[in-house]
């Protein structure tokens, strides 16, 4: 089964994403920030990870960048609201550094689920 | 006169007001003075005069004359008169220290006295406060030409002598003169002259960006020292715990200088940024520090002022608005812009719209890094960044926040829509100021890419 983690500091963005996931048959596991998501990909490789990217602790880009360096071939989504602005910038930047998807919070079901198939078959 | 000799004080107020003796038998039924007022001016300005000098007096008294304005101002002056004589009794008491005095003399002029500053100082002060009268009642454009500032002095002989007090630039001209002769052209003689022990504070510049155009523009002039433990202080941090206040003067006299040579440098070089530095609120709340701060700017400062922006630090909470705005009308006239830093928890945001302040600033290092309170964690500091730039936009105010020192509160700041950053997330510091210069946002990435890069 395809594992999957999914990083996020908001426990209800962890909770609805992993439902939909588990849903459509994905094995998922939870992480609230890049550096505990950092470790259990270290402990376990996962085969995808979709990270936020406004996090505390370690945000999205800094967790892109040191999973690349460790994983260079882990397929990663990044997701983001932008925040109280909107600001996309960095959801673009995060491409930059390795994230193969972008995904613009809120999003529908239909569109995690074509980004996360799309990326697995890559 | 009864025949005794006069008193300094008689002396004064015979050939200076005529009218006094009238004015206080007039006072029960004219709304001008009340006799109280009157006799507590007189009772003062005895104390003053004979704690200071024997019969001579020199560099204490002045009159504000305000002829010119009411000239200028035609019927206005007529239509507005009260509120125009509430304004200015404002304008000098917000300068006056406890031990000053003044009195409105009659429709267009005012007695000040000062109880101790130092020749040249009492006539700038004067000349300062009537230049910011006719600021206020005539605006900025026309207050140039219509202060008129009399020196007042009682020589040897007991005569009272009245004469227009010099221009400020002479005044300002002499005073550096007179500096010059007092210390080398260098920061370095300042400190000995201090009380304080600030001999190994240091200063650095930490580039200030303008998020939304992403230029760093402005260069945040901070004071470094390493303590005895070889651990790095920055800021008032610098001079230890429980600072008196005269230490904050110190420190923020210092900064000025220091910050003056390095906006010299600046010009010099064609360079177009600005220095931003701190002015801690000890400073300014107390007049005799705050009018000595504000002539050390006029000092060497002199035309740059418009490169300069102030970082008020230290405000108390719940400062009432009147207080504010006081401290940002001394300080606006030597400024570009004045902001102010807060811990994220102040929220008086009406009152500092109303002051005039360009942006308020959370201090993101000191709540991240304080060993005398609870430190707070990212995931409470980025909430609590969200929450101040929701405030300040609400009452219109630009933001800022100083001290990014992680990638993750950098990218939260951004979006949560700070105006300004600063910090070494986004930059390292320097040890000058530089030009303005655009800002890459995959900068600080790619130094922490090339840092992991080289760790592994």
């Amino acid at each position: 089964m395809t594992r999957i983690l999914v990083i996020d500091d908001e426990e209800l963005a962890r909770f609805t994403i992993r439902e939909i996931l588990e849903t459509a048959d994905f094995e998922v596991d939870e992480a609230e920030n890049g550096r505990v998501g950092i470790d259990k990909q270290k402990a376990t490789p996962f085969d995808l990870i979709i990270t936020d990217i406004i996090m505390p602790e370690k945000e999205g880009v800094e967790t892109i960048i040191d999973l690349k360096q460790e994983f260079p071939d882990l397929k990663i989504i990044a997701i983001s609201g932008g925040g109280r602005t909107r600001n996309l910038d960095f959801l673009k930047l995060s491409e930059r550094f390795g994230a193969a998807k972008i995904l613009a919070k809120p999003f529908t079901e239909g569109q995690l689920l074509e980004a996360v198939n799309d990326v697995l078959a890559i | 006169m009864s025949g005794q000799p006069q008193t300094v004080m008689e002396r004064l107020l015979t050939t200076l007001w005529p009218g006094h003796k009238t004015a206080k038998q007039n006072a029960a039924q004219n709304d001008t003075h009340n006799p109280k007022e009157l006799t507590e001016f007189e009772v003062r300005l005895n104390s003053i005069l004979k704690s200071h000098r024997g019969e001579e007096l020199k560099d204490q008294v002045y009159l504000l004359d305000l002829s010119k304005i009411k000239e200028h101002l035609g019927a206005k002056w007529d239509q507005a008169c009260d509120k125009i004589h509430i304004k200015t009794d404002s304008i000098i008491q917000a300068h006056l220290s406890a031990r000053d005095l003044f009195i409105r003399r009659d429709e267009v002029s005012y007695l000040v006295v000062f109880d101790a500053l130092p020749h040249l100082q009492g006539h700038l002060k004067a000349n300062m406060l009537n230049e910011e009268i006719a600021r206020a009642l005539v605006g900025v454009k026309d207050a140039g030409n219509l202060t008129c500032v009399m020196d007042v002095a009682i020589d040897a002989k007991g005569e009272v002598l009245i004469t227009p007090a010099p221009d400020k630039n002479q005044l300002i001209s002499e005073l550096v003169d007179k500096a010059d002769q007092d210390r080398a052209p260098t920061v370095a003689p300042l400190k000995h002259e201090t009380s304080l022990t600030l001999d190994g504070v240091e200063f650095i510049y930490r580039p200030m960006l303008v998020t939304r155009t992403r230029v760093v523009s402005t260069y945040v002039c901070i004071p470094v020292l390493k303590d005895h433990l070889g651990q790095s202080l920055s800021g008032y941090g610098v001079l230890g715990n429980a600072p008196s206040p005269q230490e904050f003067f110190e420190l923020d006299h210092l900064t000025l200088h220091v910050a003056a040579e390095e906006l010299e440098k600046l010009i010099k070089n064609r360079a177009r940024s600005l220095i931003a530095l701190p002015v801690h609120f000890e400073t300014l709340a107390n007049v005799q520090r705050r009018m000595k701060y504000l002539s050390n700017i006029e000092l060497i400062m002199q035309t740059n002022t418009d490169r300069i922006v102030f970082e008020m630090v230290g405000l108390p909470e719940n400062i009432p608005q009147q207080r504010i705005l006081e401290l940002t009308s001394a300080l606006r006239r030597y400024s570009r812009a004045i902001i102010a830093r807060f811990s994220h928890d102040h929220g008086n945001f009406p009152a500092y719209r109303t002051a005039g302040l360009h942006a308020v600033g959370v201090d993101v290092f000191t709540l991240t890094k304080n060993e005398s309170a609870p430190t707070k964690n990212e995931r409470a500091l980025i909430k609590d960044m969200e929450t101040f730039v929701l405030n300040a936009k609400e009452n219109q105010l630009r933001t800022y926040a100083h001290g990014i020192r992680s990638i993750s509160l950098l990218t939260a700041a951004i979006c949560a829509g700070f105006d300004y950053l600063d910090g070494y997330a986004l930059s390292s510091v320097a040890t000058g100021a530089l030009d303005v210069q655009g800002f890459s946002l995959a900068a600080p990435y790619l130094e922490y890419q090339r840092a992991y890069l080289k760790t592994k």
